[in-house]
């Protein structure tokens, strides 16, 4: 048991509910697998999600997490994502300046693209189960 | 560059004229008994000091929530002083109307909390060189120059004082300084900062350098940039205090105290990653001589690179958050 | 605070791999927690009354619903609360079947993980706050773009249930592309009489207003009062709609993307539509060797068009059957990947085309050589593996449905979502085929991906009636989702403001906080995330909500 909790990562992901969430609704009916420790956080729009939220989640014992959101342009908000492309890049920058910069990614997944949130949720899931078996 | 002379005594004599009409304040520092330290100066100079080589605080520290508009305020200052204001008139915590902000060239500071001497003025010049003796904050400095604010002092390499103007308030300030401007030195005493390597730790290294830390905040208090009037860790969401912190142990179990540094320093970093000027306020702040100039300045210097942004440069220029160019950061998706 | 979870079993869909009776055991230990029940469908009627006499006997003041995504079922659930006035906001939807049942196969790792997942919706829903919903009025009016079949009998469908309407059409003909079909399969007539006895009613009627040659270049504004600007031939007008229907169709498929068809460069390679236009002009002789190509810009994942256009293969039919009509000596035959005549009587009508004499050859064309002789086309019979040239004298392009070509300008300017071909997007691909993600905007006829004529009829007509369904109840309710700031704790420092993509946010020079502007407020949280003292907060989703979600995902249970 107690192995079996090192070695699954635990997934936090936000979510926005106009593509990302919409996709992932959509991974669900059409019954598509990914790992069970990729845990989602509806927001309504990516550039909801604060950056300390991020750092939050990461302390609180998070492996990885992700921020998703519509692809560049097609923001619900019209132009949400392109703040939290900004702020995701720099805290990115931030986490690479400590040496963590495999916990945090940055999707544009959109509402129809379920395939697409699947393989980059389980991809990222992978790549750090990965590296928590390594060491 | 256009530039006016000043000899000695005219700088305190222009800024006595400013001082003799009744709306007209000069910030600057005071040569006390012991340290030098800030003074607003009202109607005349006195015991004036043109530089200090003793860091305490950050001058913009006091120009915070200052919104007067009518008095006519001169400021001179150091670089990273007038970096700071030059922030937080971007975001709006001063009204830059009616300041004229003079960046006096800096040869770096000693730690107020160092015992010694102050240095004496040939000690002084080579001081940021002196990593036994300048703060770590003064030897990495970016930009000693005094070429940020409206106008600036500059020492010239054979020791004459140059005032130079970068904005119309500055022209106004050069006005008042008897003589014709002409042209000054291409070399100047301080010279450009270092590039330095792009900022590099890894949580073993932080964790270990935070593990002093009390949570005591003063590194925020006396942060310039940091001008929340209420700061997010003042409520029980990142920092649970009291009911809120019981009630957390009881949901996941035993606690350390002071918990959250990390979290602390981290969302800070990222809230100052902007703005922050590497003045080192937070380190002269920290009791338990933490190397917070080295986490802050380090990761926002990195983070204001991504966007070609320096903090304090100009006051133009947006904070990188505030805006977006539509095709950018192409490689921010993974 | 008294919470009530109600854990969903959704017949076997969650049931079969998550422990419901222990999640329902599990939390009745929460403090807080009133009631904890699981049930087999909480959305049918007696699911229902258990959740109303809940909240009646135990004056619940939080409701857990655990069970499908939150984008379904939402109106119902809120109006349980309503109901026992308890405000609708105090609701909290935990999807354990889109998210969780259905995305993993083991029970354990899926009950642990609803667990997870129930508890951030019970820390969350602790830091709700009664919201107030705005009442609005809707106005019972609506706008059609697009002027095609679909437009035209949404249209029809609005107007004869008494909602004014405005249908707009970027041409100068209503009609779009049936009107130039000669024979409309399987009912054989010719499209413009389709269009225009739709037209010549639409015409007739008082509360229906037409633009044509018109372009919509701005939209703005909330259900039930939706602002359009319209770019007419007679200058700028503006209208106020309660909702949309958009039924743009779709542009047809263009050869010439594909070199290799050599399409436009030889007369002998057409289009099914040219076919039909020419008629009796195509200069063909006695005994014609005609080829029809099927998937032509369908099913081609090598110009990025991996779906079935749909109407293709019953064009390709109708081509080799007049051709055969016709010249009933003539050599026909089709290549095609598979035949699929999927409308009601699409079948019988491929074994009447065979019996007519067509021959069909399942293949790979590779290849269009035109010569002085004929066209000659290289390419391999698929069933027997082996390779052909033949020549013809006509080759016909059985071309499929591109996305509209301003489907991108629309969906920007309605804030709608466009799937991976282009075509719009709907809300739930079965349980709402017509909605979009904005309410009151719906999605009509072949933008939202190939249909047929008798297709298009439909799907405009049940966009309107869900339209109608909307607009006829006269209000609307305004989602209160918008931000607001404490000023206490604001320092003025106006980052809100200049990041603020809907300038909701207006400064107070005097007391030196900023402002939301409730009506212009979109809701994204922008603000929030921007502000670093957390000072103006979206409601629904403030800072406390999100936090308290994070630990409970992470903490130890």
């Amino acid at each position: 048991m107690e192995e079996k909790m090192e070695k699954n990562p635990e997934i936090i992901g936000f979510a926005c509910s106009f593509c990302t969430f919409k996709a992932s609704e959509m991974a669900g009916s059409l019954r598509m697998k990914y790992p069970e420790g990729v845990k989602l956080i509806q927001v309504p729009c990516s550039s909801r999600v604060d950056p300390a939220f991020v750092i939050k989640a990461i302390f609180e014992g998070a492996d990885g997490v992700f921020v998703a959101g519509c692809h560049p342009g097609d923001c619900h908000f019209i132009k949400g994502n392109f703040y939290t492309r900004r702020k995701i890049a720099a805290l990115k920058e931030l986490f690479a300046a400590f040496g963590m910069k495999e916990k945090l990614r940055l999707f544009w997944v959109s509402a129809a693209e379920a395939r697409r949130f699947v393989e980059k949720v389980t991809e990222f899931y992978n790549d750090i189960k990965d590296r928590k078996n390594a060491g | 560059m256009q530039a006016k002379r000043i000899t000695n005594g005219e700088l305190e004599g222009a800024l006595n004229k400013l001082l003799s009409e009744d709306q007209y304040l000069v910030m600057g520092f005071e040569k006390g008994s012991g340290n030098v330290y800030h003074r607003i100066f009202k109607e005349k100079l006195d015991n004036y000091a043109l530089t200090n080589p003793v860091f305490a605080t950050n001058g913009a520290l006091y120009l915070r929530r200052l919104f007067a508009k009518g008095a006519q305020i001169v400021l001179m200052l150091r670089p990273c002083e007038i970096r700071s204001y030059i922030e937080l008139a971007k975001l709006t915590q001063i009204e830059p109307a009616d300041i004229i902000a003079v960046s006096v060239d800096c040869f770096g500071t000693v730690s107020s909390k160092k015992e010694g001497d102050v240095p004496g003025a040939e000690e002084l010049k080579g001081l940021a060189k002196d990593a036994e003796k300048a703060r770590w904050a003064c030897a990495n400095c970016r930009e000693r120059r005094g070429v940020v604010g409206d106008a600036g002092i500059r020492l010239d390499a054979n020791g004459t004082y140059w005032a130079v103007s970068y904005t119309d308030k500055g022209k106004t300030f050069l006005s008042l300084i008897d003589g014709e401007a002409e042209e000054a030195p291409e070399q100047m005493e301080v010279g450009p900062g270092e590039v330095r390597a792009a900022f590099q730790v890894d949580m073993k290294e932080f964790a270990k350098d935070f593990s002093k830390c009390i949570m005591c905040m003063n590194c925020r208090d006396m942060c310039p940039v940091c001008y929340c009037v209420d700061c997010v860790f003042n409520g029980d969401e990142y920092l649970p205090k009291g009911d809120a912190l019981f009630n957390k142990v009881f949901r996941t179990g035993s606690t350390g105290m002071p918990r959250g540094k990390e979290l602390f320093h981290l969302i800070r970093m990222f809230h100052v990653s902007q703005t922050c000027v590497g003045c080192g306020a937070c380190e002269e702040a920290c009791p338990q001589g933490i190397p917070l100039t080295k986490y802050f300045k380090g990761v926002s210097e990195r983070l204001q690179g991504m966007f070609s942004y320096m903090s304090g440069r100009s006051l133009s220029e947006m904070i990188p958050y505030l805006t977006f160019v539509e095709d950018e950061l192409k490689d921010a998706e993974d | 605070m008294k919470t009530g979870i109600f854990i969903c079993h959704c017949g076997h869909n969650i049931k079969h791999t998550v422990d419901v009776k222990r999640l329902s055991e599990y939390f009745k230990q929460y403090p807080h927690v009133t009631v904890s029940e699981d049930y087999p469908f909480v959305c049918s009627e007696p699911g229902q009354d258990m959740i109303t006499e809940s909240i009646e006997k135990h004056g619940l003041d939080r409701v857990i619903i655990a069970s499908c995504a939150p984008s379904l079922h939402g109106e119902l659930f809120k109006d349980l609360l309503r109901k026992k006035n308890v405000n609708p906001f105090l609701l909290r939807r935990v999807s354990i079947r889109e998210h969780c049942s259905w995305v993993g196969d083991d029970i354990e790792a899926n009950t642990e993980k609803a667990k997870r997942l129930i508890l951030s919706g019970l820390y969350g829903a602790a830091h709700y706050v009664p919201l107030e919903e705005k009442q609005v009025e809707v106005n019972k009016s609506a706008l059609v773009v697009g002027g095609g079949v679909s437009g035209l009998s949404a249209a029809l469908f609005l107007s004869k249930m008494g909602m004014d309407v405005f249908l707009v059409e970027s041409k100068a003909e209503l009609g779009g592309h049936v009107r130039e079909l000669k024979s409309v399969w399987p009912s054989r007539l010719p499209g413009a009489k389709i269009v225009e006895d739709m037209e010549k009613e639409l015409k007739g009627r008082p509360n229906v207003e037409i633009f044509t040659s018109t372009r919509l270049v701005n939209f703005e504004g909330f259900f039930g009062n939706y602002e359009a600007t319209l770019e007419t031939p007679s200058g700028e007008r503006k209208v106020t709609i309660g909702g949309v229907v958009v039924s743009i169709g779709f542009a047809p498929f263009d050869p010439g993307i594909k070199p290799e068809l050599c399409y436009g460069r030889d007369p002998r390679i057409v289009t099914t539509l040219d076919l039909e236009r020419a008629g009796d002009d195509l200069a063909l002789p006695e005994k014609p060797r005609v080829a029809v190509l099927h998937c032509i810009g369908s099913r081609d994942e090598q110009i990025g068009r991996s779906y079935c256009s749909r109407i293709c293969c019953i064009n390709a039919l109708r081509a080799a059957e007049a051709v055969k009509e016709r010249y009933s000596d003539s050599y026909v035959e089709s290549f095609y990947m598979d035949v699929r005549a999927h409308p009601r009587g699409g079948e019988e009508f491929f074994e009447d085309t065979q019996e007519k004499g067509v021959l069909f050859t399942r293949a790979n064309i590779g290849e269009i050589v035109p010569s002085p002789s004929g066209v000659l086309l290289r390419g391999e019979d698929t069933l027997f593996g082996e390779t052909f040239e033949r020549e013809f004298d006509l080759v016909v392009l059985s071309a499929g449905m591109s996305p509209p070509e301003t489907s991108k300008e629309m969906a920007s300017l309605f804030k709608i979502s466009l799937d991976k071909d282009r075509f719009f997007l709907e809300a739930h691909i079965k349980l709402r085929p017509f909605d979009t993600a904005v309410k009151g905007i719906f999605i009509a006829g072949s933008c939202s991906g190939p249909k047929d004529v008798e297709e298009s009829i439909n799907h405009g007509r049940a966009s309107a009636l869900k339209l109608y369904g909307f607009l006829n109840l006269g209000y609307a309710f305004v989602d209160p989702f918008i931000s607001i700031v404490d000023p206490k704790r604001c320092s003025g420092c106006r980052m809100c403001e200049q990041a603020c993509v809907a300038k909701a946010i207006k400064f107070d020079e005097q007391k030196r906080v900023v402002r939301v502007e409730e009506a212009a407020c979109m809701g994204c949280g922008l603000c929030n995330a921007t502000c670093p003292s957390s000072a103006i907060s979206l409601k629904g989703y403030v800072d406390s909500v999100i936090d308290d979600e994070i630990s409970a995902l992470l903490e130890a249970i």
